[in-house]
């Protein structure tokens, strides 16, 4: 009997699906290794509206892949027992917040090769503002063996100095994706406000959510007076404007679809507080504008070069802008893009990560000998939640 | 002879020491006339209930040990302990102040001690010279031979035939205070991988409790050098292990705690069929014919088809585990122990009517509970942080600089009279009628570093300690008179050293303790 050669994802927070999607598909069609999903129960609780366990269960159908739920260390040890090959997390760190993923990393055995996706655009042990500092200190680590990066290790100005040796840069997993619009995409509204109320970012140095959400009920008022709308994105993590049930104007759409199912190109503009989904808009070539208090408190350098708005005037100058200089904004962008040394080109992308992949899975060992024959180990509870599960019960 | 063993919890039924030793020796005690059964401690009832002439206190470090032990002994009732582990003798070691507090406090209630090895029995006659010792070898269940000798066989064959060395390890995989378990099995696994030498391979099994897969030891598990499958333990699953196992392996590391234990792992492996491989200090040294020292020879014996523990010497294992723990021999030779006991006078009537346990910081509520069940004072100090229905919390009051108490109906009740008319309805009692009354200023030595209630440092609670619970304790006798106490602290290193009670300890133990 060999040991069985998996590529496993671990999918904890809700953001992973978005993150670990791309490299399931590419393992699937690059690789000669089963592809599983190390589930953990709290992803489960945390998917109330069942969205990402639905994405999560088709993906699997797709792979042929296996699925496995683990609550404990203990149950992740022994799902992990006598598999080999590589183990890939969205978000794993030794944050609180990612223990989970944390604690399988640091009980895999030696026979997994361990791997930490960069998860977003500034991202804790990365590339970090100073919310993150505040909130996380400035010596964030990781249990992976390989770290995936986005940028050179110039811009990323997290890395602590242990975890430099293991970074390898791939580029965002996220640029792979092909944006599959499905029937269920609400009409695409005007422009694309993201909300992130939750993030560190909006809470570590004030109450920014709060002037956020003024300046745009505001701006939807002025929408209102011309008859125009707008879309609204709950973060996929976050969704605070539907979790406290937000009271939204009537032209408000809202478009809460995964990432990969967004139409993103065809939005008029997108405005965002600093988040990833600044940089997935950029890339998508529409105007952006990155909102930022008007105290000048939250730090949004990371971001510099990019359209900045605060008050409802700035907001409706970039709308004005939008309309009348729409080149001068997106050239804005593309040296914005220049000058972060992250690859964009998704073939780039493509090649780093297929490259990474297969060596690592050529590199583990596939023939630790195990001898026909029964083994000695007996099997009790551990051994009952370590078997796949056949369905997610959806 | 009626015998109570009195364990903190059902769940502790089932734990190995509890199991082996006081499950086993049950029904021959009951076969021979006399009543005994495992008790959990929150239902034995220290005021009326008398169902047994003697109480076994097992594992129950708490203030409810101290407060039933006492009520017992007053009762003239024959009270021990039984000693699995010890917590007491490392005295230069600051985490267990509580627990060596513990045992000067219920000292004066015991008639008698029980411990399971003769090495355990050395270390605890330094600390408790005047009281008599029992030992009871953990007792084994018999075996059955033919079954033994098939299963040695059977892993014997296999191994040869798969060069595949079959290694089970079983047990508790933690201690809260020491590193042992897994701890022990990581440090010596180099051992397992020398079986490769001689063209084994080993894969190990592990059973063991759940609450020691925590992340950092099932890391360890994960750098073990051989393979390693693990399961939560059950009784039935460690039976099944060992009896599918060549051997089992069982390394002690040397320190003083774990050198004291009993031998239990190594009778419960050999009586089950496998070989005991033992590294590490001696434990096992009494059976020392079936314990394997290093893994060469071991595998030496058993390439050569003649392993230590074989059809030919299960009669010599028998023989051993007759003489070190019969069921039979151990249940008579405890009833004989137990008869031999001098009858003890109950107390004619309470020295004192009114009795309190005071918390600290520390505070259980389990100790709580028990209190207020069995009519003692519930008493928070000025340093627990605990919220619950106390009957008495006396606290520092900065809006005065004085110190108050607040007492419930049942504190009220037992106030002397011209105490109780010092005291006026508390306004913050919510449901609960509560009375305040402001006491006499105890001379806060240190009272400006309470001002901000809201920060409970440790270094704030460690410096001002001592005086906050003297001057808890006198705070309430001057609202009670003379008044019984027991202080219930379950954290190191906090105790009131005035609060000591006496206790038969020499004088040398007792120079070493304060040192400590």
């Amino acid at each position: 009997m060999m040991r069985q050669k998996y590529i496993l994802f671990i999918v904890n927070l809700l953001q992973d699906i978005n993150i670990i999607r791309p490299l399931v598909y590419l393992a699937a069609r690059e690789l000669d290794a089963g592809i599983g999903f190390l589930v953990t129960s709290r992803f489960m609780q945390r998917d109330r509206q069942q969205t990402w366990q639905r994405e999560l269960a088709q993906m699997c159908a797709d792979v042929h892949g296996d699925m496995f739920i683990f609550d404990t260390p203990a149950e992740a040890y022994r799902i992990l027992q006598g598999k080999s090959g590589i183990l890939i997390a969205a978000s794993e760190s030794d944050l609180p917040g990612h223990s989970d993923t944390h604690n399988a990393f640091r009980i895999a055995p030696s026979s997994f090769l361990k791997i930490t996706l960069q998860h977003g655009y500034e991202c804790v042990g990365f590339l970090q503002n100073r919310e993150h500092n505040k909130a996380h200190g400035r010596n964030v680590t990781f249990a992976a063996d390989i770290i995936c990066g986005w940028c050179e290790p110039r811009a990323l100005t997290a890395l602590a100095v242990s975890e430099r040796p293991k970074l390898y840069v791939s580029g965002p997993s996220t640029i792979l994706q092909v944006p599959t619009r499905g029937p269920d995409h609400p009409p695409v509204a005007g422009g694309l406000v993201c909300e992130n109320l939750h993030s560190v970012r909006l809470r570590t140095g004030g109450n920014f959510g709060a002037s956020f959400m003024d300046v745009f009920f505001q701006f939807c008022g002025r929408l209102a007076e011309h008859g125009q709308v707008i879309t609204l994105r709950p973060h996929p993590g976050g969704q605070y404007v539907l979790k406290n049930n937000v009271q939204l104007p009537d032209q408000v759409t809202i478009n809460n679809l995964p990432m990969y199912r967004v139409n993103l190109k065809s939005y008029a503009f997108g405005i965002s507080a600093p988040s990833t989904v600044v940089l997935d808009m950029v890339l998508a070539r529409i105007p952006v504008a990155v909102w930022h208090d008007d105290g000048g408190v939250m730090d949004f350098s990371n971001y510099e070069g990019l359209t900045d708005i605060s008050g409802l005037d700035d907001w409706l100058a970039f709308a004005r802008d939008v309309a009348a200089r729409r080149d001068m904004l997106l050239d804005r962008q593309r040296r914005f893009l220049e000058r972060i040394p992250m690859p964009t080109d998704p073939k780039e992308v493509y090649r780093r990560f297929a490259r990474l992949l297969a060596n690592g899975s050529d590199t583990v060992s596939g023939t630790i000998a195990s001898v026909p024959g029964q083994s000695h180990a007996v099997d009790g509870s551990l051994a009952r939640v370590a078997r796949p599960v056949t369905a997610l019960g959806l | 002879m009626k015998i109570a063993i009195i364990v903190p919890s059902e769940d502790h039924f089932a734990t190995a020491g509890v199991r082996i030793r006081y499950q086993r020796l049950k029904p021959r005690l009951e076969a021979a006339g006399h009543r005994f059964e495992l008790v959990p401690i929150d239902t034995v009832d220290a005021r009326s209930e008398h169902s047994f002439n003697t109480y076994i206190f097992c594992k129950c470090h708490d203030a409810r040990s101290l407060i039933l032990a006492d009520a017992l002994a007053r009762a003239g009732l024959h009270v021990g302990v039984d000693f699995f582990d010890d917590y007491y003798s490392q005295t230069r070691d600051s985490r267990f102040v509580h627990l060596r507090e513990w045992l000067r406090n219920i000292a004066p209630s015991l008639s008698f001690a029980i411990c399971s090895t003769e090495r355990m029995r050395a270390g605890l006659t330094v600390l408790l010279p005047d009281l008599p010792f029992h030992i009871i070898n953990d007792p084994c269940d018999g075996l059955d031979p033919d079954h033994v000798a098939a299963s040695i066989e059977k892993n014997v064959e296999r191994a040869l035939s798969t060069r595949q060395l079959d290694v089970g390890w079983f047990g508790m995989g933690d201690n809260p205070h020491f590193p042992v378990g897994l701890s022990d099995l990581f440090a010596f696994s180099e051992i397992l991988m020398q079986s490769r030498r001689w063209g084994f391979e080993p894969r190990l099994s592990v059973l063991t409790n759940k609450r020691s897969m925590t992340a950092e030891r099932l890391e360890m598990l994960a750098r073990l050098p051989v393979a390693c499958a693990l399961e939560e333990w059950t009784e039935e699953l460690e039976g099944q292990l060992i009896a599918n196992s060549l051997l089992c392996f069982l390394p002690v590391n040397a320190q003083p705690f774990s050198t004291v234990k009993s031998l239990n792992r190594a009778i419960t492996t050999l009586a089950s069929g496998a070989q005991a491989l033992s590294t590490g200090y001696p434990l096992y040294a009494e059976l020392d014919s079936f314990i394997y020292r290093d893994l060469g020879t071991l595998i030496s014996d058993v390439e050569r088809g003649a392993p230590a523990l074989r059809r030919e010497t299960i009669p010599k294992l028998l023989e051993s585990l007759e003489a070190l723990g019969n069921p039979d021999v151990e249940a008579s030779k405890l009833i004989s122990f137990l008869g031999n006991m001098h009858p003890l006078q109950a107390e004619s009537a309470p020295s004192t009517s009114v009795q309190a346990v005071v918390h600290g910081v520390g505070a259980l509520s389990i100790v709580h509970k028990l209190a207020q069940r069995i009519d003692l004072l519930s008493v928070a100090s000025p340093l627990t942080s605990l919220e619950l229905d106390f009957d008495v919390r006396i606290d520092f009051d900065p809006s005065t600089g004085g110190t108050s108490a607040v007492l419930s109906d049942a504190a009220l009740r037992l106030l002397p009279e011209p105490v109780r008319q010092r005291t006026a309805p508390c306004p913050t009692g919510g449901k609960r009628n509560l009375y305040q009354l402001v006491l006499e200023n105890p001379g806060w030595e240190t009272e400006d570093l309470f001002l901000d209630e809201n920060a409970r440092s440790m270094s704030v609670a460690l410096s001002t300690y001592a005086s906050r619970m003297e001057a808890t304790l006198a705070g309430l006798r001057s609202l009670f008179g003379p008044i019984r106490v027991y202080v219930s602290e379950s954290r190191s290193p906090y105790w009131p050293h005035t609060h000591r009670r006496p206790v038969c300890i020499d004088t040398a133990f007792r120079a070493q303790m304060d040192a400590a």
